[in-house]
This record gives C-alpha cells, sequence and structure tokens, in this order.
C-alpha cells in the first residue's frame, strides 16, 4: 500500500475507533456508573483500548508530521501516557501482577476506624477482608459545622501509619486532602458517630498508573495550548469580506 | 416560571435588558449595512459594555452573598455563563480581526440566551458549600469548562451560518472563523476535563469513575477530537466539518443538563454535579 494509502486508512480508522469510543460513552452515561464501569472493564474493551493503543503508535510511524511538528506529538504522546496509566492502573493489571510479582491486588478498600483504635485490615466491596502492607492508627476524628446549622462544613481524620510495628507517618486528612503512602491514597470517606464517639470511615485507593495519567495530562495540555493557541490567533490573509 | 424578587433579580434581569437592546441595535446597525455614524457605532458597542459590567456586578454579588465562588448550583453556572459573555467577546475579536456589527450582536443574544435560565428557571436559594467542594480546583475546573462552552457556543454560531449561506467564499470564510472559536475552545474544555478528573482523585479517589456527567462531557470532548482530525485529513469537506461543530454544541447542552434531564429517567444514577 501507498504510504498516502496507508495514511488515509489510518485517519479513517482513527476517526471511526474515537467515534466508537463516543457511542460507547454514551451507552455508559445511559446505563449508570456502576454498569458503565463493568463494560469499560469487560473483554471486548480491553481489546479495544489494545487496538486504540497500537493505533497511536501506529499513527507515529504512519504520520510524518505527528514526530516533526512538536506540539502535535506532545499531544499524541500524552494521550498514549494516559491510556496506558489507565490501563496499569485497572482492576485487571492489578490481578495480573498479583499473579505474577505477589503485589497487593487491592484497587480500593474501607476502613472503619475508632478512635484511638489501630487497624491493618480493610475490607472490599463484597466486604472480604484484605490485609494492607500496612497498618492505620486513628488518633483524631472530628466534624465542623457551618454557623447555627446542621450543614457539615468539613469531616477531619488525624492518621498514624505504622510500617512492621514502626511509626512512620502522621497526617491530617480532610475530603480533597488524601495521604499517600507506599503505592496507596487514604480518603476520608464517611463519618458516623457510635453514641457519642466518632468512627472515621477511610477509603484506601492504590495509586498505580496515576503518576504516568497526569503526566500525560500536563503533556496534552502544553501541547494543545501552544499548537492551538497559534491558530487560534493566527494571521491570516482574508480572500474576501463577508457581504 | 420563577421571578426572583430581590436585589439579585434587579441584577439579572438589568443585564438581560441591557443585552437584549446591545442585540437589537447591534442588529439595526448590521441591517442597515456600511454607512453608519460613528456615534451610532459607539452606543452600540457602549451598550454591550454596560451590559458586559453589569453581568459581572451580577455575579461578584452573588458570590459575596453566598460567602463562596458563585459556582455551586445550576442557577450559579448560567450567571457565571452570562458573566463571560464580555470577556469573550473581548478574546474572540483578537482572533476574529473583523468587528461585524452581527458578531456583538450574536454574542448579545447568547448572553440573553444564558441568562434566562438564570433568570427565570432555576431557583436562586444560597447553599453552604459541602466539604466536596471545598477545594482549589473548584473554580479553575468549572471557569474552565464555562469559558470553553461560550467558545464551542460561538463556533456553532459560526458553523451554522456557513451551513445556511449558500455562496462557498461564505462557507470558507465562516468555517475558519468557526475553527478558530473551536481551537479556542477545545483547550479550554480539555483543560476542565482534566481539572476534573484530578479533583476526583482527590476527592473520591478515582481520576475516572464512569459517572454519566463524566461520560458525557467526554463524548463531548471527543466530537470535537474528531472535528479536528476530519478537518486536517479532508479541508474541503467544510460542510461535514460545521456539521461536527454543530453536534459539539448539543452533545454540550445535553452535558450541562443531564443531572436535571436524568430526573425523568426513572432508575437512573444521578450525579452531584
Amino acid at each position: 500500500m501507498s504510504t498516502l494509502k496507508t495514511a488515509r486508512w489510518c485517519m479513517i480508522a482513527s476517526v471511526v475507533l474515537l467515534a466508537i469510543l463516543a457511542d460507547f460513552s454514551m451507552l455508559g452515561a445511559f446505563a449508570g456508573a456502576e454498569r458503565a464501569r463493568l463494560f469499560f472493564n469487560s473483554m471486548p474493551l480491553v481489546i479495544f483500548w489494545c487496538v486504540l493503543l497500537l493505533l497511536f503508535l501506529a499513527g507515529f510511524v504512519v504520520f510524518p508530521s505527528l514526530r516533526k511538528r512538536k506540539m502535535l506529538l506532545l499531544i499524541h504522546a500524552g494521550l498514549v501516557l494516559v491510556l496506558a496509566g489507565g490501563m496499569y492502573g485497572s482492576a485487571l493489571s492489578h490481578s495480573l501482577l498479583n499473579r505474577f510479582t505477589g503485589a497487593s491486588q487491592v484497587t480500593r478498600a474501607f476502613m472503619f476506624l475508632r478512635e484511638g483504635h489501630t487497624s491493618n485490615v480493610a475490607f472490599l466491596e463484597n466486604e472480604q477482608p484484605v490485609e494492607l502492607p500496612f497498618a492505620v492508627c486513628l488518633k483524631d476524628a472530628s466534624v465542623e459545622y457551618y454557623d447555627q446549622s446542621p450543614m457539615v462544613k468539613d469531616y477531619r481524620s488525624v492518621l498514624e501509619i505504622f510500617d512492621n510495628g514502626t511509626a512512620v507517618r502522621t497526617a491530617e486528612i480532610e475530603v480533597n486532602k488524601p495521604l499517600y503512602y507506599k503505592g496507596y491514597h487514604l480518603y476520608q470517606n464517611t463519618f458516623a458517630f457510635e453514641g457519642t464517639s466518632p468512627v472515621s470511615g477511610l477509603m484506601v485507593v492504590s495509586a498505580r498508573g496515576v503518576r504516568l495519567v497526569f503526566a500525560g495530562y500536563a503533556m496534552i495540555l502544553l501541547g494543545l495550548f501552544a499548537h492551538f493557541g497559534r491558530a487560534a490567533f493566527a494571521h491570516r490573509p482574508v480572500q474576501e469580506d463577508l457581504p | 416560571m420563577n421571578i426572583k424578587a430581590d436585589l439579585q433579580g434587579v441584577l439579572i434581569y438589568g443585564t438581560m435588558g441591557l443585552y437584549l437592546l446591545s442585540f437589537v441595535s447591534a442588529a439595526a446597525v448590521a441591517r442597515a449595512g456600511g454607512a453608519v455614524t460613528a456615534a451610532k457605532s459607539r452606543l452600540v458597542s457602549g451598550v454591550f459594555i454596560a451590559a458586559s459590567l453589569l453581568s459581572i456586578v451580577s455575579l461578584v454579588y452573588r458570590g459575596v452573598h453566598v460567602d463562596h465562588l458563585p459556582m455551586q448550583n445550576m442557577f450559579e453556572v448560567f450567571l457565571m455563563l452570562g458573566a463571560c459573555i464580555g470577556p469573550i467577546h473581548w478574546l474572540s475579536r483578537k482572533m476574529i480581526r473583523r468587528t461585524y456589527p452581527a458578531f456583538l450582536a450574536v454574542d448579545a443574544i447568547l448572553a440573553v440566551i444564558v441568562l434566562f435560565p438564570a433568570g427565570f428557571v432555576f431557583n436562586h436559594q444560597p447553599q453552604t458549600l459541602p466539604p466536596a467542594l471545598q477545594s482549589w480546583l473548584f473554580g479553575p475546573h468549572v471557569a474552565a469548562y464555562m469559558l470553553a462552552y461560550l467558545f464551542m457556543a460561538k463556533a456553532a454560531v459560526f458553523a451554522g451560518a456557513g451551513l445556511l449561506g449558500d455562496k462557498s467564499g461564505v462557507l470558507t470564510i465562516l468555517s475558519d472563523y468557526a475553527y478558530r472559536m473551536a481551537a479556542a475552545g477545545f483547550g479550554l474544555l480539555t483543560l476542565g476535563l482534566f481539572l476534573g478528573s484530578v479533583w476526583g482523585k482527590l476527592a473520591w479517589g478515582d481520576w475516572w469513575g464512569w459517572d454519566p456527567k463524566e461520560l458525557w462531557s467526554l463524548v463531548g470532548w471527543l466530537v470535537y477530537a474528531i472535528y479536528f482530525h476530519v478537518r486536517f485529513a479532508w479541508p474541503r469537506a467544510l460542510r461535514a466539518q460545521n456539521a461536527l461543530i454543530l453536534l459539539g454544541i448539543a452533545v454540550i447542552v445535553i452535558t450541562l443538563l443531564w443531572v436535571n434531564l436524568s430526573k425523568l429517567f426513572s432508575g437512573m444514577h444521578n450525579y452531584a454535579a
């Protein structure tokens, strides 16, 4: 196939795959978050993601402008990083890595701690217990309300992390401010009272792949603003005026 | 109809009135063709600027009144869209170096359209900011989307006008204008998407939750991504390109209003937007 023909087919394939992804996303929106998550992680979609990734790589080979025009390169390389990061952080990736290297399978788990209590056990969505590679102690938990109102202003927990018996970190977490330790983020998820004593609900989430994704975001944004910034403000001779 | 009988209402209805006046006067000048006195021209601009300033005052008043960034509910979102028209108009003139009164009229009527839901549909009960919204990302995420949506709306106006026009020269020029607007909007649309993702990771543990709002915003992003690829590969297929731009704004409207539309479908997962 001539290079022009290959390029044309590559472009058609790109548009088609983008359109397919858009259609899948619309279906997912109608189905709701739970079903959408299952759908996008299902085997047919795993194949789709791999094909998409391969198409990106093919694009770099087929289109010289994608290699030479640095901003376009940045954008598409960034998208590859986002795809790769997403795949690396997926549930499937976690279970595969667990099978081959014994790394923890936990993508997301929950803990409920009372003040002063320590635990290294978290619970999956199906309530199955899993052991974490560290222990968490809730040193303090508090709620803050808006003046004279039952509306919650903030939930806070002070956590101490124990690794192999030694205290390694103490930090305060709140909504929008998780704690990071050894590949996991610990989030302030829920808050309840057992009588008068607070029970802090924590969420433990694997951070695998996140750095790749965010690096990809930075590259894409840089490339987009540089490329389209130039395009939007470009001077161009206009042959005729609007009537 | 939700009429606001307080100072906020006065500010909104005043803004809408001024923008409506701006639209009518600019449209009249556009109709009149070339010969318009400098004074008339300045008057038309002046009304637009006044409307723009009042829209900003209206937004700032709201922010002070509720004691947080005014971006929390639908009322505030549309109020903010209205306030962004002025800056967007100014920015667009740097990209499209032609000052047709028609362009002013378009922006003025767009302002009336986006302010209408704030003025007459959504209730403006102040709300306290829940913990999830107390993040430095709140402002930039919403602001990026607001600006992006307005650029995409302007792109859609040019694309639609191009499709309706019969002369190919007009189609080419308007398609170029649509492209510049879409180009300006796409970076901001992407920024909004990514800021939302980063915020999701900070607040909910996931940089992508597969929920309806996120998925619809992805659909919109993909439509414009397709548009730019089609424009690159098939530069003369102007009608197809413009059709994609129109599809894009349709998806944006759905994204913005899905939370409300989804209440019509029972059993839908609702999303706290």
